[in-house]
């Protein structure tokens, strides 16, 4: 009963604070937007002034040669000229002083006219110097100048600029702001856990678990005393009741035992009753002192999530800018085209994560996750401190490998944390802490990486990313040293060539794994790694616009994916999951055939993120679906190592794949040829594993 | 400090964007004044005139710097940085800034901006009619100027955000203190319930409260182990047992 109240409570209390924190952010949002169009609508005015002073100054110099102002030669093509150089305006027109059009160029807009010949228009040439407001007339925003020679004046100049140039300004703003928004929003429920719900959620949950094993009869001493509580006075007095009982029966049982100590003639004659009691005491209830830990600190597992989240966004932060980066650094490379070269550092950085993995494993082993993630931490902070630095392109890759060493480090060892520390009937629910920090490091980070770099620069934003791997280090050291004993935890080992061989023979293993999961992680990378970030600039648009593309995919995962694992509860459920999901992520790539736009990105990015959050928890729960008897004979360990490890290898092959179909076919192409294929992939795996079944079901 | 860090984020990375929206307009404003002029050239170049013996160029650039009052004075330099026209006669004689040769080659053919000192600079690269590029043309622009301007953007965003801030921390603390409040009052009543000792004995608050079926099990249970082994212990030290 009261576990359900005080989880409610711990809601309310982060509902709160969460919902205020919206509110302020969203009110910051509203009038931040107001503040910026207040205070960029002039600077664009003014931008349509400079070129309307540029127009002005010819008429001047064409009066003062002796041309007369109503002949004026050549004045439609001058603006013919001005839009395009700047597109933005939509109509010019000059008039003489009574608002008659004398020159113009495209088409006036509706009330044109009128507006010339107003006696509030014409005031303005009385006014030389003056720079009136820019006024709305239908869809344009005209900004009128006058036209006056040192003896008389001439008439009026006017400038439409299209209002939808302004709103489309407006609009970028306004999407920049909404992604600040949704970013400090998941950052405020990072921070929000981190400082509060860890422990409060600990406390309550404690407060909730004392009151538990009091009414179930668990008067056990806690393993270590769980610190300092929110609750502290009635937790003490609680504790005090259960300890004062436990004692009370060590009390008894020490009795017992001193009894038993005499000589059987002089012991007391309650003594056999007395050893009865006890031994029907234990049965009932649990005195003594824990013996697991993890029963004992329930804050343990939660506290893995804050420096993994800090860790993986430094990563994140370098995602949507890196091939622009990487672009910038290029040096030729005898043999190797550029579009490969772009593509280097990311692959590189999977590979080394991909062939990494067993042998961080077994060093996280040996030396405990602290020490694997403080060393993984400290690697990569050099990495990025380096890849800030790089002078060229080989420089970088030396760099990123760093950065994946340190990368592979932390992510298996903080992996390896969450499946030490939850308890194994938790184990699932644990990995929400796992998937969630780093869920919420993808939707952050490459967003703000985007509008970092845009603002401040690359080489200040890769600094940036050195500086949150130091601060996840910080954060690291709370972590406790050593691991828990490895109960019924088998030893790690590598997998041997052989074991990877007859993993790659088996139809059942390669099935999942090359028809599914390689594919998925090709396209991730591939795609949206390195096709999304370079094309985006190909269409003159920006690295923030790159990041904001980026952060659809996270958000979309952070939305879909727990909704679809959820429905992965059957064989059959879990084939349709992938293989769908393979042919959805497919078509986001097959969707540029339609447009080649910012839009048709973002809804591709959406596709893709809805494929990859269908198939991605039913992919792994596959594997042991599937390799029932490989996971007998060699362990799921090792079944899995060889699993996640191709799986990593599609990872490093993306960028590749994507750079070669780039140098061949082009941006666009690619993206279409990689799409097409993994929806092949998807509807091969639906096919092979509809077989599968059928041959099941087929009588013997 | 949740509210405060939410805030002082989104205003941190919305001043960026501003920033960056702002820059990107001024330099758009700049670069306008500097196309025409590049066209200019070209029509003169079309005609069979050197680049660097352009005799209408200088009172053509004196009437754009007019043109707009952000501009401080316009530079033509061709592709080794030598200074071939400037709206400032002074300028004409001394190197151009290294900050802006470099800028120019770095930025190919796209538009480029330098920084020195108090002045900033937007530039182009200037192609003949074969497109060729035989040199570069910068705006200066006062950058105190600028800064100014952002400056004035910061500070609003900065009062929005502390005055948001402020009205946030206290409507969550309110909010929290409500929710803290009630928990307290039901945390208090089985305090007073534990003291008590009595599941029987328990007060009508504590009874009613989100806590009283667990806290009448736990006292039922803590009590009923308590009595059994202080029967056991009454029986061993009395020589009998019940």
């Amino acid at each position: 009963m009261n576990a359900g109240y005080l989880r409610g409570v711990y809601l309310r209390l982060a509902g709160v604070v969460t919902l205020a924190v919206m509110m302020a952010l969203a009110l910051n949002a509203y009038l931040s937007q107001r503040t910026f169009e207040r205070a960029l609508a002039p600077e664009v005015a003014k931008k349509v002034i400079s070129v309307g002073g540029s127009i002005r100054s010819l008429v001047l110099r064409a009066v003062e040669s002796g041309v007369p102002f109503e002949e004026l030669y050549g004045v439609t093509e001058g603006f013919e000229e001005v839009h395009d150089e700047a597109p933005e305006v939509a109509y010019l027109a000059i008039t003489d002083t009574h608002g008659k059009v004398l020159h113009e160029r495209m088409r006036a807009p509706v009330g044109a006219r009128a507006y010339f010949g107003a006696e509030r228009t014409l005031d303005l040439l009385r006014k030389p110097d003056a720079v009136p407001p820019p006024v709305r007339l239908g869809n344009l925003y005209m900004v009128t100048l006058p036209i006056v020679a040192p003896d008389k004046p001439l008439g009026l100049l006017h400038i439409g600029v299209d209002v939808r140039f302004v709103n489309a300004m407006v609009l970028d703003m306004l999407l920049d702001v909404i992604v600040v928004l949704v970013v400090s929003l998941f950052f405020t429920l990072e921070l929000l856990h981190f400082i509060a719900g860890v422990k409060l959620d600990a406390s309550l949950r404690t407060l909730g678990e004392t009151f538990a094993r009091g009414a179930e009869g668990d008067f056990r001493t806690p393993y270590q005393a769980t610190g300092e509580q929110a609750f502290g006075s009635l937790m003490e007095l609680l504790q005090a009741t259960l300890a004062r009982v436990n004692q009370a029966f060590a009390a008894l049982a020490q009795a017992v035992d001193d009894g038993r100590r005499v000589p059987a003639h002089e012991r007391a004659p309650a003594l056999s009753q007395a050893q009865a009691g006890l031994v029907s005491l234990g049965q009932r209830y649990r005195f003594g002192r824990e013996s697991d830990p993890r029963e004992a600190d329930p804050t343990l597992l939660a506290k893995v999530r804050a420096p993994l989240f800090v860790f993986i966004l430094a990563e994140e932060l370098t995602r949507s800018f890196l091939p622009a980066y990487v672009h910038k650094l290029l040096i030729p490379l005898p043999g190797i085209s550029p579009q490969l070269v772009l593509g280097l550092p990311i692959a590189l950085f999977m590979l080394i994560v991909a062939i990494g993995q067993p042998f961080f494993g077994l060093w996280c082993e040996r030396l405990g996750h602290r020490r694997t993630m403080l060393i993984g931490g400290a690697v990569a902070a050099i990495g990025f401190g380096g890849s800030a630095l790089a002078a060229n392109v080989l420089d970088l890759l030396a760099w990123r490998s760093l950065c994946g060493l340190g990368y592979g480090m932390v992510f298996v060892a903080a992996q390896a944390y969450v499946l030490d520390h939850a308890p194994p009937t938790q184990r699932a629910s644990s990995f929400a802490i796992f998937v969630g920090a780093i869920m919420a490091a993808g939707v952050c980070g490459p967003s703000i990486g985007g509008i970092l770099a845009d603002n401040i620069g690359m080489r200040p934003t890769f600094a940036l990313a050195a500086l949150l791997a130091l601060c996840s280090l910080v954060v690291m050291r709370g972590l406790p040293d050593g691991r828990p004993p490895a109960e019924n935890r088998p030893p790690m080992r590598v997998p041997t060539v052989s074991e990877i061989g007859t993993l790659l023979m088996n139809r059942n293993f390669m099935i999942v794994t090359g028809l599914a999961a390689m594919p998925a992680k090709i396209l991730l990378t591939g795609m949206c790694f390195y096709l999304v970030p370079l094309y985006v600039l190909t269409i003159e648009s920006t690295q923030a616009m790159s990041g904001r593309i980026l952060m659809t995919y996270g958000a979309v995962m952070v939305v879909v994916a727990p909704l679809t694992a959820a429905l992965a509860t059957t064989r059959e459920r879990m084939h349709w999951l992938v293989g769908g999901g393979l042919v959805v992520s497919g078509l986001g790539g097959a969707l540029l055939l339609a447009g080649a736009g910012i839009g048709w990105i973002f809804a591709a990015v959406v596709l893709v993120g809805i494929g990859q959050s269908l198939s991605i928890s039913a992919q792994s729960a596959l594997v042991a679906e599937h390799c029932l008897a490989e996971i007998a004979t060699m362990g799921d360990g090792i079944v899995y190592g060889v699993y996640r490890l191709l799986e990593r290898l599609g990872n490093a092959l993306g960028p590749m794949i994507a750079a070669a179909l780039v140098l061949f076919v082009g941006y666009r192409s690619s993206f279409v040829v990689i799409g097409c294929a993994v929806a092949l992939a998807g509807a091969a795996f639906l096919v092979a594993t509809r077989r599968e079944s059928a041959r099941a079901l087929a009588p013997v | 400090m949740v509210c405060g860090f939410a805030v002082g984020m989104a205003g941190l990375l919305n001043y960026f964007k501003y920033r960056a929206a702002a820059d990107r307009i001024l330099t758009d404003r700049l670069v306008v004044t500097g196309r025409l002029v590049e066209n200019s050239i070209q029509s003169s170049l079309a005609l069979g005139l050197q680049f660097a013996e352009i005799g209408t160029l200088p009172g053509m650039l004196d009437r754009e710097r007019a043109t707009d009052d952000l501009i401080l004075g316009i530079d033509i330099f061709d592709t080794e940085g030598r200074m071939l026209y400037s709206t400032d006669r002074l300028r004409a004689t001394r190197p151009v800034p290294a900050a802006w040769t470099a800028a120019a080659q770095l930025a190919g053919d796209a538009d480029w901006r330098a920084e020195e000192g108090h002045e900033g600079a937007a530039g182009i690269s200037l192609k003949n009619n074969f497109d060729l590029k035989i040199g570069y043309l910068a705006l200066r622009y006062s950058m105190d100027r600028v800064r100014e301007a952002h400056n004035a953007v910061a500070t609003e965003l900065t009062a929005l955000a502390l005055g948001i801030f402020a009205c946030a921390a206290t409507l969550s603390s309110l909010a929290l203190l409500w929710v803290m409040h009630r928990l307290g009052r039901n945390l208090q009543a089985v305090e007073q319930g534990l003291g008590q000792g009595e599941a029987a004995r328990l007060s009508a608050r504590a009874l009613r409260g989100p806590f009283s079926p667990a806290l009448r099990r736990f006292i039922e249970t803590t009590r009923r182990a308590e009595a059994e082994i202080g029967e056991l212990r009454a029986g061993l030290g009395n020589g009998s047992s019940s």
